[in-house]
């Protein structure tokens, strides 16, 4: 008689891992097995590894959309990302198999350079494997990202942009969306850039819009340090995705503050300029505002309606509309639906006719 | 929620479905009967909205010949006086706009209607509503038609809203630049305006004030006169063609019924309805 024992075999301990929602893509039969070779891993490879020690982060998205609350030992797949975030974490997608940080909730494992310093040390969690295919390279969300568009996609995008994390930015997004698919638009909300998670993803769903996504689906776990490129191929692939599902309008939220180095270069960029026809900036006070519109102004930029924290001050909201010239709209008024489709009116391109006679 | 009133025999063209539709709006429950041809329908469905009393019965009976032989789908709310105790008007505190979206959506949800714009009609107080509607979603309708309205909100920017698209004294909200944010859209599309040639009483229900009745009138035909001069006029100044046109009922004062079986109004809709504007 023959025994094999079968040590860390990856169908058995991803079955019974939790997958981070970053991951919610991913055809978990495309595992066959995982590699101890940590060298050379890449932004958006999974990893399989057991939580060591409870850090700041006390729970994990899972892929369902529920929080799971994390315990020592239990086993994860997240992937390999780096992460910005100022009230958090700043780390970069590196794999260190002596134990790694898990640098987001929503499924983000790297090495952290900088912290917080109101928040705990990172939850860190042991690397096990990076999980491979058939072929034996490795898994990545990458491989299962929405297919790149065939044609450039001509959707009319109102782009929501902030001063920095929690700045209102979402919220905006959502009551937008909200305020014109309540006249009859079927609207898109869209995270264009940012770290995964579900809170974001679940906000917008819950408007009731006709299509969600985020990067994610695109096939990035986080956009910190990925190439401009490939930041604008995951925009158009999402635009095109929802234009396939008869889209009339895209509100598309940029993460971050104007200086967080993705948001500044699609600031930047030309193309992208040419592809958003109005921008919404979220702030949270009058001297925010300012600073922000000046420096939207001097790339070239004209919000249309400042929103977040600072609207829900009737004072703060005057003085900055003092400041700038800049309407100040409150979450309310987003999603006012007269008040949503006169803003889309003004847009560079009205949204193109629809018939359909039920 | 949707009720199904009646079940039209299998292959009788002649069947109609009374739909009763109940939903909610951000500022209350508010419901609507649907009209439905059986078989397949055309054009775009129409709006049918009562006037101050608020008699929508009158308005289905009114509109169910005329939705069964030429298919169209009509839909008919009703804004109850508990709910709704103003309707004509779209201020802060009322808001029947957000009830007509409700009622779409809810017939866009059971598949009844796609996304496709509709044509508006509404008898004195809901046509004051219908063409302050279109005003603030003119991508919404095709053809506007206002029966006998009291008063209108004028494409006026000299005049305070809710008399003209100026800064108005007593709302938060800036209805007025709202609507002057689609006005140019409103005013392209066919807007058509119903009034009886004994329609001259000012009596109580009809709202009378100086700046009003020097703006519009006195009565409700000298209002229909001057508002369709005024958009035609307005059209022409913005290089649009003029679709504005005015339908005097012969021998019929204020009563809806009245205006129906003598003047005709409902046959004298356009219920070919092309549609000319949509989003």
């Amino acid at each position: 008689m023959s025994i094999t024992t079968i040590v860390n075999d990856p169908v058995t301990l991803i079955a019974k891992a939790k997958w981070a929602f970053s991951t919610r893509r991913v055809q978990k039969e495309s595992v066959v097995s995982m590699t101890d070779d940590f060298n050379n891993t890449q932004h958006g490879d999974l990893i399989l590894g057991r939580v060591m020690e409870i850090g700041q982060h006390k729970g994990i998205q899972l892929a369902s959309g529920r929080r799971s609350e994390l315990f020592r030992g239990d086993l994860v797949v997240l992937p390999c990302a780096a992460r910005y975030a100022p009230d958090q974490f700043e780390g970069i997608a590196q794999i260190d198999p002596a134990g790694a940080d898990m640098l987001a909730g929503g499924g983000c494992l790297g090495k952290a350079r900088a912290r917080n310093e109101r928040i705990k040390a990172p939850t860190r969690v042991l690397p096990i494997g990076k999980l491979t295919n058939r072929y034996g390279k490795a898994v990545n969300v990458a491989d299962f990202a929405l297919p790149a568009a065939t044609r450039p996609s001509k959707i009319p995008v109102i782009a929501v942009f902030g001063t920095a994390m929690n700045s209102g930015k979402t919220l905006a997004t959502a009551r937008l969306g909200y305020g014109l698919r309540q006249t009859g638009l079927r609207v898109a909300t869209i995270k264009a850039t940012g770290t995964g998670s579900f809170g974001d993803f679940n906000e917008y769903e819950d408007t009731g819009v006709s299509y969600i996504a985020d990067f994610t689906d695109a096939g990035m776990a986080t956009t910190y340090m990925l190439p401009l490129a490939r930041i604008k191929d995951g925009i158009e692939r999402l635009l095109a995705d929802a234009e396939a599902h008869q889209c009339d309008v895209a509100v598309m939220e940029v993460a971050d503050g104007l200086f967080q180095r993705e948001t500044a270069a699609l600031l930047a960029d030309a193309e992208f300029r040419a592809r958003v026809q109005d921008i919404v900036f979220a702030c949270g006070d009058a001297v925010a505002a300012a600073g922000g519109v000046a420096e939207l102004k001097r790339l070239g930029w004209e919000p249309r309606a400042l929103t977040g924290l600072v609207s829900c001050s009737p004072m703060a909201s005057a003085e900055a509309q003092a400041a700038t010239g800049v309407r100040v709209m409150t979450k309310d008024e987003l999603a006012d639906p007269a008040e949503a489709v006169a803003l889309m009116r003004t847009m560079n391109t009205a949204a193109e006719p629809r018939e359909k006679v039920a | 929620m949707i009720n199904r009133h009646t079940t039209p025999a299998e292959n009788d063209a002649t069947a109609i479905q009374l739909l009763q539709v109940n939903c909610v709006s951000h500022q209350a429950p508010i419901s609507a009967r649907v009209i439905m041809p059986s078989g397949p329908v055309t054009n775009p469905p129409i709006v049918a909205i009562h006037g101050i009393s608020r008699d929508s019965d009158a308005v289905v009976d009114a509109f169910l010949e005329a939705s069964m032989d030429r298919r169209r789908i009509v839909i008919v709310p009703h804004f109850d006086k508990k709910h709704w105790p103003v309707f004509q008007r779209i201020t802060g505190r009322h808001r029947p706009d957000l009830g007509l979206l409700a009622i779409l959506a809810a017939l866009r949800q059971d598949g009844i209607l796609g996304n496709q714009a509709f044509d508006l009609f509404g008898y004195s107080g809901g046509a004051q509503l219908a063409h302050r509607f279109s005003m603030l979603f003119p991508e919404k309708v095709n053809e506007l038609h206002l029966g006998a309205a009291g008063w209108y909100t004028l494409p006026d920017r000299n005049l305070p809203y809710p008399l003209g698209l100026g800064k108005g004294g007593n709302t938060r909200k800036s209805w007025h630049h709202l609507m002057a944010n689609g006005l140019r859209q409103y005013l392209d599309r066919p807007i058509t305006v119903y009034i009886g040639d004994q329609d001259v009483k000012e009596d109580r229900s009809l709202r009378s004030d100086t700046l009003l009745n020097q703006t519009q009138g006195r009565n409700r035909l000298e209002r229909a006169q001057r508002y369709v001069d005024l958009v035609a006029q307005h059209q022409t100044g913005i290089d649009l063609p003029v679709t504005a046109r005015l339908e005097v009922l012969a021998d019929c004062g204020h009563d809806f019924l009245d205006c129906c079986r003598k003047g005709g109004l409902i046959r004298r809709i356009n219920w070919t309805g092309d549609p000319v504007a949509q989003y």
